[in-house]
C-alpha cells in the first residue's frame, strides 16, 4: 500500500497505514477451554476462555441467553510504574466494552443461564491493548468451539500532526491529537467496538473510520491463519506454547526429562 | 487434552498408582517435570521470566522503585512479593483466591528473603529516607500444580543481570544489582503414604498434605511450610529434607 | 453489505483443506474445508442449513470452527471442539452431584446439568432414601428422555443396559469425537475392548467409563488421547489399531 505523508515519517518509521508487527497463536493454554496469545508491537496479551458454564455466583444470569463476561486485567509489571493488582476504573470500562463487542459475535441465545468467561491478561502494554485483546479474545472463543456468527477484528486509528494514522504507537497515543479503537464483525462489516478520545474533525472522521475498518479486515486474515494453523501443523491438535518475544539478555533454560535426582532414583528401586 | 479436571471423576487410580511407585504421567516419585524458563520477556519490567513447569505456566515481573524504609530497618530495602491466582489459570479459580495466593506469595517471599540472594542493606539509597523497593509479581496463567517451586525459580532467574534503574529516577547511571546464590524451592505431596516431588494439580487434589522447603546453596532450610490439611511424621519431614537436598542439587546443576 | 477481500491463502496446509472452488461467492468455503465462524458457505435457500450453520440474509454462515460437510440437500459443520448439547435419546455417562428425597442431579458435561427422578430407575426407592441407592460421585449409564428450553435434560435409568456403574473410572474425550471412537458399526471400540480386556461404556457426552486391569486401562487412556488429538484427520482407526498392536507385541 502507498505510504501517505512519507515526508513526515512516524516515530517508529512506519507509513501512515501500516500496522505494527503481529504474532497471533490459538490454543496456548492447557486449562482454558479456548485460548489465544497475541503480540502486537510490544503488547503481549494472553486470553483464556471458560464456558459456557455455571458460575460460582448465580446472580446476573439471563434466562434467555448466556452472559459473556470479559475481564480485562493488567499485570503489575505490564506498565512502566508498577500497577497495583486488581480492578480499576479503566480496566472496568474496557472489560465492559469488550464484553459487549463479543456478545455481538457469540450466539448467546444457544446457552441460556450460563456464563462465558473471557479472561484477558495484559502482560505487557504498549498502546492499543483493547484492540489487541478483542482480536485475540474472539480467536480464543472460536478455539473454545463456541457457536459464533463471526469473529471480531479490531484496530485503532489515530490522528498525529493532523494526519490520520493506523494503529498509533505509545508515543503517538500520548502526544497525538486523537485515538479511535474500532472493532468489526468482518463478514457483515458491522461495527461492535467504537471509542474515541481526543479531537477528530469533519474532514477526517470519515476517512479515519474507513481506514480503521479496512485495517480490521487485514487483522481478520491473521485471525483466520491463527485458527487454521492450530489444526494444520501436522493434523494433530495439541496445545502449543510458542516462546515469547524477548528483549536484550533473553535466555532460555530447559531442564528435560533425563535429569532425575540420582539418590532418589535408587531409593525407589530398592 | 480437553479433559476438564472439575467434571471428570477422580477415582482412586492416581493414589493406587503412587502406592505402587508410579505416577499417571509416567514420572518416578522423585522426578521433577521438565521445565523451561525464558528470561527478559517483559521490556517494562527490570527483570522478568516466563516459567513453564510441566503444565504450569507463570510470568514473573520484577520492578525496582525508590520508596521509604520500614522505621525498624532504616537502612534496608523493602521486598514485596505478590502472586495472582487469575481466573484464566484454572476452571476452579472462579472465586476469591486471595487466601491461597497469599500463602504461596509469602512462602516464596521467605525463601528469597532469607536465602541471602538479595543483600537487604545493598538496597539502601539513603538511610532512613530512601531505599529500593523490590516488587516481585507472579502472574499465574496455567495451573497444573506446584506453584511454589515454579515461582521461586521464576523470581530467582528473572533477577539475573538486573540493574538498579538509577537513570529512570534521575539518580545517575544504572548499576548492576549484586546477587548472591539463589534458593531452590521444592514441594512434596504426601499421597498414599509416599512423598512425591513436584505434584501436578491432580496429585495435589488427592494428596494428604504438602511440604514445601526452600534451600540455600549450602543446603540450609530457609523457608518451610506444611499445607493441605495433612500431617507428617518427624521421620517423613526428615526424609523430605534429605530428598530436597539431593533434588536441589539436580535443579542447580541444570541451571549452571 | 460490505464485501471483504477473500482471505489470503496463507501457508500451505496438510489434511483435507482445499482452496475455495466456488468463484460465485466471495469467501465461500467448499465441502471438506476447515471453516471458521463467519465463513460464508453457500447462498441462503439453496440448501438446508444443518448443525453449525446459520441462515443469514443472503448467505449461509458457519457458526463454529469445524469441518464442513456438504451433502446433496444439506450442509453442516462437525465441530472441532465444543461442549456437549444433550439430545433426546442420547445414551450418556453421568456423575451424581447432588440428590433430594426424590431425585438425583447429574453432571453430564453440560453447563445446565440433568436430573433423574427416583421413579425412572429399576429400583423402587422410598421417598427420602435416594442417597442409599446412589450418592455424590457415583457414576451411571443413562438415557436422555427430554430436554427443556434451557438445555436441562431429564434422564432415565430404565432400559436395556442402563445401570449404576460400580468401581471403574471416567475418562473424557471431545464429544464430537465419540463417533470416531466407536468406528464403523462399532468395529473400533470392539477391537479396543477385545485387546485391552476392559469393560467400556461410551457416553455421547464424551465421557467414557472404563474398568479392568491397570495395564488395560492405561492402554484405553492412550487410545482416548489419540482419538482426542486428531479431530479432523483421516486414518484414526488405523492409528488406534497401531497402538493396540504395538501394545500386544510389547
Amino acid at each position: 500500500m502507498a505510504a501517505k505523508g512519507a515526508n513526515q515519517g512516524r516515530t517508529d518509521g512506519r507509513s501512515d497505514d501500516e500496522i505494527r508487527p503481529i504474532r497471533l497463536h490459538a490454543g496456548v493454554l492447557n486449562n482454558a477451554h479456548g485460548s489465544a496469545y497475541i503480540e502486537w508491537g510490544k503488547n503481549k496479551i494472553m486470553v483464556g476462555v471458560y464456558g459456557p458454564r455455571k458460575p460460582a455466583r448465580q446472580e446476573g444470569l439471563r434466562p434467555d441467553r448466556a452472559l459473556v463476561r470479559c475481564t480485562y486485567n493488567m499485570a503489575p509489571f505490564s506498565v512502566s510504574d508498577r500497577k497495583r493488582p486488581g480492578r480499576d476504573r479503566r480496566s472496568l470500562e474496557i472489560s465492559k466494552v469488550l464484553s459487549e463487542a463479543l456478545t455481538n459475535a457469540v450466539l448467546v441465545e444457544r446457552f441460556p443461564r450460563t456464563v462465558i468467561d473471557v479472561n484477558v491478561e495484559v502482560l505487557e502494554a504498549d498502546a492499543g491493548t483493547r484492540c489487541a485483546a478483542l482480536t485475540a479474545a474472539s480467536v480464543a472463543l472460536a478455539d473454545a468451539g463456541l457457536q459464533m456468527r463471526d469473529l471480531v477484528s479490531a484496530c485503532a486509528v489515530g490522528v498525529v500532526d493532523g494526519r490520520v494514522v493506523l494503529d498509533p504507537s505509545r508515543d503517538e497515543d500520548n502526544f497525538g491529537d486523537g485515538d479511535m479503537p474500532i472493532g468489526i464483525l468482518p463478514s457483515s462489516g458491522e461495527i461492535v467496538l467504537l471509542q474515541m478520545d481526543g479531537a477528530l474533525g469533519p474532514d477526517q472522521f470519515g476517512s479515519a473510520l474507513d481506514l480503521g475498518v479496512e485495517a480490521c479486515r487485514r487483522i481478520h486474515a491473521l485471525q483466520r491463519d491463527a485458527l487454521l494453523m492450530r489444526y494444520c501443523q501436522d493434523g494433530v491438535s495439541r496445545i502449543e506454547k510458542p516462546p515469547f518475544s524477548g528483549y536484550g539478555g533473553t535466555d532460555t533454560i530447559i531442564m528435560d526429562d533425563e535429569e532425575v535426582p540420582p539418590i532418589w532414583r535408587e531409593e525407589v528401586m530398592e | 487434552m480437553s479433559r476438564d479436571p472439575e467434571t471428570i471423576m477422580r477415582s482412586l487410580v492416581v493414589r493406587d498408582l503412587i502406592g505402587t511407585g508410579k505416577r499417571t504421567d509416567g514420572r518416578s516419585l522423585g522426578q521433577m517435570r521438565p521445565f523451561t524458563v525464558e528470561t527478559g520477556v517483559i521490556a517494562q519490567a527490570d527483570g522478568s521470566a516466563r516459567v513453564r513447569l510441566g503444565g504450569t505456566e507463570l510470568v514473573v515481573g520484577v520492578k525496582l522503585m525508590p520508596t521509604g524504609p520500614y522505621p525498624d530497618h532504616p537502612d534496608e530495602g523493602v521486598i514485596h512479593t505478590a502472586l495472582q491466582l487469575l481466573p484464566i489459570a484454572s476452571p476452579s479459580f472462579d472465586g476469591d483466591m486471595a487466601v491461597e495466593a497469599t500463602e504461596i506469595a509469602r512462602v516464596v517471599d521467605r525463601g528469597i528473603r532469607h536465602s541471602g540472594m538479595i543483600d537487604m542493606k545493598g538496597l539502601c539509597i539513603s538511610p532512613g529516607e530512601r531505599v529500593w523497593g523490590l516488587y516481585l509479581d507472579i502472574h499465574v496463567l496455567d495451573h497444573d500444580g506446584n506453584l511454589f517451586d515454579a515461582s521461586t525459580l521464576g523470581i530467582a532467574l528473572s533477577m539475573k543481570g538486573m540493574a538498579f534503574p538509577n537513570s529512570r529516577f534521575g539518580m545517575g547511571e544504572d548499576v548492576p544489582v549484586p546477587l548472591g546464590e539463589m534458593p531452590v524451592t521444592l514441594t512434596f505431596a504426601k499421597v498414599a503414604g509416599e512423598l512425591i516431588l513436584d505434584p501436578t494439580a491432580e496429585e495435589e487434589g488427592v494428596s494428604d498434605g504438602r511440604i514445601t522447603m526452600s534451600l540455600d546453596s549450602r543446603g540450609w532450610v530457609r523457608a518451610l511450610q506444611l499445607g493441605g490439611c495433612g500431617h507428617f511424621t518427624p521421620e517423613e519431614v526428615k526424609r523430605a529434607y534429605r530428598l530436597a537436598m539431593s533434588s536441589a542439587e539436580v535443579v542447580r546443576g541444570s541451571l549452571r | 453489505m460490505i464485501r471483504g477481500d477473500p482471505a489470503p491463502d496463507g501457508p500451505k496446509r496438510v489434511g483435507m483443506i482445499m482452496s475455495a472452488q466456488d468463484n460465485d461467492v466471495a469467501n465461500e468455503r467448499s465441502s471438506g474445508n476447515l471453516v471458521l465462524p463467519g465463513d460464508r458457505i453457500g447462498r441462503t435457500g439453496s440448501i438446508r442449513a444443518g448443525n453449525g450453520v446459520m441462515k443469514g440474509e443472503r448467505y449461509l454462515i458457519a457458526t463454529q470452527m469445524g469441518l464442513l460437510i456438504r451433502s446433496e440437500r444439506s450442509v453442516h459443520v462437525i465441530p472441532m471442539k465444543g461442549r456437549y448439547r444433550p439430545g433426546k435419546g442420547d445414551f450418556l455417562i453421568g456423575i451424581v452431584k447432588d440428590h433430594t428425597p426424590s431425585r438425583w442431579f447429574f453432571d453430564i458435561n453440560t453447563p445446565q446439568g440433568a436430573r433423574l427422578h427416583s421413579s425412572d430407575t429399576p429400583w423402587s426407592v422410598d421417598f427420602g432414601r435416594t442417597g442409599e441407592y446412589m450418592n455424590v460421585g457415583d457414576v451411571a449409564y443413562l438415557k436422555v428422555m427430554e430436554v427443556d428450553d434451557m438445555g436441562r435434560a431429564d434422564l432415565t435409568m430404565k432400559g436395556p443396559g442402563l445401570r449404576k456403574l460400580r468401581s471403574g473410572q471416567v475418562m473424557g474425550i471431545r464429544p464430537s469425537q465419540v463417533p470416531r471412537l466407536i468406528g464403523r458399526n462399532g468395529s473400533l471400540i470392539a477391537a479396543v475392548k477385545r485387546r485391552t480386556g476392559c469393560r467400556i461404556f461410551i457416553g455421547k457426552n464424551g465421557w467414557i467409563w472404563v474398568d479392568g486391569e491397570d495395564a488395560g486401562i492405561e492402554m484405553v487412556r492412550r487410545v482416548l488421547d489419540a482419538v482426542d488429538e486428531r479431530p479432523h484427520m483421516g486414518g484414526v482407526s488405523e492409528h488406534i489399531l497401531g497402538i493396540l498392536g504395538e501394545e500386544e507385541r510389547g
